[in-house]
């Protein structure tokens, strides 16, 4: 089938290479000639593992083109919208002009009788209203939520977990299982329901996750001041099936472009709805949230003694999550920033995510390596936890940093052996031993 | 090796405890204040209603190995102590009311044997334990020199309605031990758990305190996720959507999980309910209030679902429920089970009483509880009894019986055809098929 891709960031990116990888022709259109540029020269302008081969396949294929013209959507069937949904400025609520101007601009080239799909992620009832446009214009739209993990983009959108189709009528999904045939095949899950079902689909999935990483870390707050252990607490309640293991793992927090933005989202439209007590437990998550970086930033004091000033800082870690570089609301960047204010001189690694910090925190000081970062340090901070620094050896921090100090803000060290190097090293809901 | 143990507290917890104790080969004395309880679990009666629960009292029973008493002193000699006793939310006050236990513990202390082992099973606030361990070791420490009794935590996650194979085969087992002896600990509560540790249950070795945290973080994980699935509800509810749909959407990520998401009139029973509660009254004790301050919400979501299922009945009876006839089908908390200890269906029978209707509940195993904790209801014992005349129906618990009722031969016997579906499990189709106008929680159009 002939598709487009309008918006081609993280997820239309991955989006419109994955299309074409299961067979598509897929024309790939963003407002951003730089970026357009890059992707047509095979360039994937951000770090995601395994895009890049994709991306070199499906141009080499000539089934996968790049535009920032919209004319070029005039003869494809079905259209993918992934333009990007950020906070907007000074509110909680989703600043949805990207979304509008995408459709309006489609909509002058859309054939008639084509599928306008949603992918972005969007307060309930955005759909019905953008459906009443692309109708209007001899189209139909539907809503097909994306659920892909950067770093794990291109296996998540391959091998989804499932497929939601938000549909008003049999024709859009006939269309979308068309499209997406060759992963339905593989045993794919698929469920069909009306658009504001499907909308909901998604921020109540990333409500969830965020729930379930501030209950674990409002359990941390509580094992601080009892002196039991987070990480015991969290192995022990994972075994009832019920709540299971993943996103267990008390620490730092998260961040990134969609939990932060998308539960802030969710709150301003169930407010808009009247029902906003329904959502109150997610200001508590957000809250709990907020408060394991500031505590992050006390436990880095009471190691340099008290005072962060004057005190010499290593951060490890700059992207909100290892195996990205996406610094969108990064937990690790606001955590240094913080300490460089209470007057330490910071310098931060990470291994793939500095050239986006730097843009964004021009402020903070960069260095080429881990050890470069903690040199003549008082303190080391772990806050990103790649498998670089989780499989360091702790000696080679020890011969350069000033105190054998280490705040693992994310659980991922193994403390034994930072400990029987001589290390002080302390975390989030466990004592130091 | 096989063990004398006892078991302290006779209930829920208990009865199935010392039960499955005596399965595994043990010996078991089981201990409580209540003469009835004992009398009739001495003659093969369980106190409560658990599937299976007769069948294995009277099999542990005949063995020989499995007696009840009121005689505490009949625990001389054993060597663990299990304690069972109940920890029931303080009158007027969100702090659970740990004074049976430290009560048992005190009432045992003269019986035990240098060495042996009290390991407590009851869920406590964190913190409970160290005070325990102290009170063991004044109670026993001039008495016992040198071999003082000790104490462990040894949280229980027994599911009403499963608590035999709960304890049979848990999840996983949780040890709480601290001290010099630490080490024998372990290796006696190894002896007593042969069985399921053979089958490979994961064992965790922890301190006391994290030992309590596990329990109550359990419970107040489990809360939040239902009350996540129902603030789902409220908002599908503004917002014209099916939270069924969504729940099963966001079911299939498994770093969520399907379990637990069902939406509905929410949770309540003997722990979910006291336990967040006193988990938040000992946040604030230990000044970490604002670290559960989430649970307040998690509370109120699930209050506020009793209230929305009535507003749903009043407006199903055309606005006031004054002289209209409800049929409510459930007691129990949950299905499986005969506790009505916090029952959300009892709460929305008695909202409904009061607000002017004539109630009448029925319930396959619950009614009996059901009379004592709410005497003012009305019961019938027969499904058909109930529904006689209703003018709306509240599918309230879950029983597997009411999912397999046929409602186009229940049509005429009620006034008018019109169930909501309190729990989400009934099939809309089949009842709107035989003319029922069905409705549910968090599913306006389904
Ligand atoms: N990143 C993720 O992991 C992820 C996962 C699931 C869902 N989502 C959702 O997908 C959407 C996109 O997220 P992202 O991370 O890819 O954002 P992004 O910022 O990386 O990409 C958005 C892209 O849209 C382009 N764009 C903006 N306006 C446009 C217009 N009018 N026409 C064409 N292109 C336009 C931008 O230039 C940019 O390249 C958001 O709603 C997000 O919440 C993201
Ligand atoms: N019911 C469950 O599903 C469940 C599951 C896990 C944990 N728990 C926890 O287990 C504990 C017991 O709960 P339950 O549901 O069995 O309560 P319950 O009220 O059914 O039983 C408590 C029993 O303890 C007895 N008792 C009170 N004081 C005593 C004393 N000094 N000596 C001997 N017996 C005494 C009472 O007579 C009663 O029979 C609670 O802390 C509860 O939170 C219960």
């Amino acid at each position: 089938m002939k598709l487009s891709v309008i918006g081609t960031g993280y997820l239309g990116a991955t989006h419109a290479a994955a299309m074409a990888e299961i067979g598509h022709e897929v024309v790939g259109i963003d407002v951003d000639a730089a970026k357009i540029e890059s992707l047509r020269g095979g360039t994937v302008p951000f770090h995601e593992p395994g895009l890049p081969e994709l991306l070199a396949k499906g141009l080499a294929g000539g089934r996968l083109r790049f535009t920032t013209d919209f004319a070029a959507a005039a003869d494809c069937v079905v259209h993918f919208v992934c333009v990007g949904t950020p906070q907007r400025k000074g509110e909680n609520a989703a600043d949805l002009t990207y979304v509008d101007a995408a459709v309006a601009a489609l909509i002058e080239h859309l054939p008639v009788g084509s599928l306008v799909v949603g992918k972005s992620t969007v307060p309930v009832g955005t759909a019905e209203r953008l459906a009443g446009l692309v109708e209007a214009a001899g189209s139909d739209l539907a809503w097909n939520p994306e659920f892909l993990r950067e770093g794990k983009a291109v296996q998540d959108t391959l091998r989804p977990d499932r497929i939601v189709m938000g549909v008003t009528g049999e024709r859009a999904e006939k269309l979308l299982r068309d499209v997406y045939e060759p992963i339905v095949s593989l045993g794919t899950p698929v469920i069909v329901t009306d658009l504001p079902t499907s909308e909901l689909v998604k921020v109540s999935a990333n409500a969830f996750l965020a729930t379930k990483i501030s209950f674990i870390n409002a359990i941390a707050e509580v094992c601080e001041v009892v002196g039991a252990d987070v990480t015991m607490v969290a192995e022990a309640i994972g075994h009832d099936a019920r709540i299971g293991h993943r996103f267990l793992g008390a620490g730092l927090g998260f961040g990134g472009g969609c939990l932060p933005k998308d539960i802030r989202a969710f709150m301003a439209r169930a407010e808009e709805l009247g029902v906003d007590q329904a959502l109150n437990f997610l200001r508590e998550v957000d809250a709990i949230n907020v408060r394991r970086r500031a505590r992050t930033v006390d436990l880095a004091r009471e190691m340099c003694g008290g005072s962060l000033a004057g005190a010499r800082v290593g951060v490890l870690g700059a992207a909100f999550k290892p195996d990205s570089d996406d610094i969108r609301d990064s937990p690790a960047l606001d955590v240094a920033l913080a300490v460089q204010q209470a007057g330490a001189a910071v310098r931060v690694y990470d291994p793939y995510a500095m050239d986006n910090a730097r843009i964004s925190f021009p402020t903070l000081a960069y260095a080429a390596s881990a050890t470069a970062a903690c040199h003549d340090a008082d303190v080391v901070l772990h806050l990103t936890e790649w498998a670089e620094f989780r499989e360091m050896e702790p000696s080679v921090l020890s011969e350069v940093v000033r105190g054998r100090n280490i705040v693992d803000a994310r659980n991922a060290l193994d403390r034994e052996r930072w400990t029987a190097d001589g290390w002080i090293h302390r975390s989030l809901g466990r004592r130091s031993i | 090796m096989t063990h004398t143990l006892s078991v302290i507290g006779t209930g829920y917890l208990g009865a199935v405890h010392a039960a499955c104790m005596t399965q595994m080969g043990h010996t078991v004395v089981a201990v409580d204040t209540d003469a009835d309880k004992v009398a009739g679990l001495a003659a093969g009666r369980a106190p409560l209603f658990e599937p299976g629960l007769d069948e294995l009292l009277a099999a542990t029973l005949a063995t020989g190995r499995l007696t009840f008493t009121t005689d505490v002193s009949a625990v001389a000699d054993c060597d663990v102590h299990f304690i069972c006793v109940g920890t029931p939310q303080r009158r007027g006050e969100y702090a659970a009311d740990t004074r049976y236990v430290f009560a048992a513990l005190e009432a045992i202390a003269p019986h035990l044997r240098a060495g042996s082992l009290v390991v407590g099973k009851s869920t406590v606030p964190v913190g409970t334990a160290h005070a325990l361990t102290e009170l063991l070791r004044e109670l026993t420490g001039r008495r016992l020199a040198g071999a003082a009794a000790r104490l462990a935590w040894n949280p229980e996650f027994l599911r009403e309605g499963f608590a035999i194979k709960d304890t049979m085969s848990p999840d996983r087992l949780v040890y709480g031990v601290e001290g010099d002896a630490k080490e024998a600990d372990i290796a006696l509560l190894d002896e007593v758990y042969a069985v399921p540790l053979a089958a490979g249950t994961p064992r965790l070795v922890v301190d006391l305190p994290t030992a309590e945290l596990v329990k109550v973080a359990a419970n107040a994980f489990l809360a939040t996720k239902i009350s996540f699935i129902n603030a789902m509800a409220e908002v599908c509810e503004a917002a014209g959507a099916d939270v069924v749909h969504l729940a099963d959407a966001i079911g299939m990520d498994d770093r969520i999980g399907r379990k637990f998401l069902g939406a509905g009139i929410g949770f309540g029973g003997g722990c979910l309910p006291k336990d967040i509660r006193a988990f938040m009254a000992r946040a604030g004790e230990l000044g970490a209030d604002q670290a559960l301050t989430f649970l307040r919400e998690v509370d109120a979501i699930n209050d506020r679902r009793r209230v929305r299922m009535v507003d749903m009945a009043r407006e199903q009876c055309g606005g006031t429920l004054r002289h209209k006839r409800v049929a409510v089908l459930g007691a129990a908390f949950k299905p499986d089970s005969d506790d009505v200890r916090n029952s959300p269906a009892l709460d929305i029978a008695a909202a409904a009483q009061q607000a002017g209707a004539t109630v009448v509940i029925h319930d396959p195993k619950a009614i009996p509880a059901a009379r004592l904790a709410r005497p003012t209801l009305t019961y019938a014992e027969a499904v058909e009894d109930a529904l006689t005349g209703a003018d709306v129906v509240l599918h309230l618990t879950e029983w597997s019986d009411y999912r397999d009722l046929d409602p186009a031969r229940l049509t005429a016997l009620v006034a008018s055809p019109s169930i909501i579906d309190g729990r989400n499990s009934l099939d809309p189709a089949v009842w709107r098929a035989a003319g029922w106008v069905y409705r549910a929680l968090g599913r306006p159009h389904a």
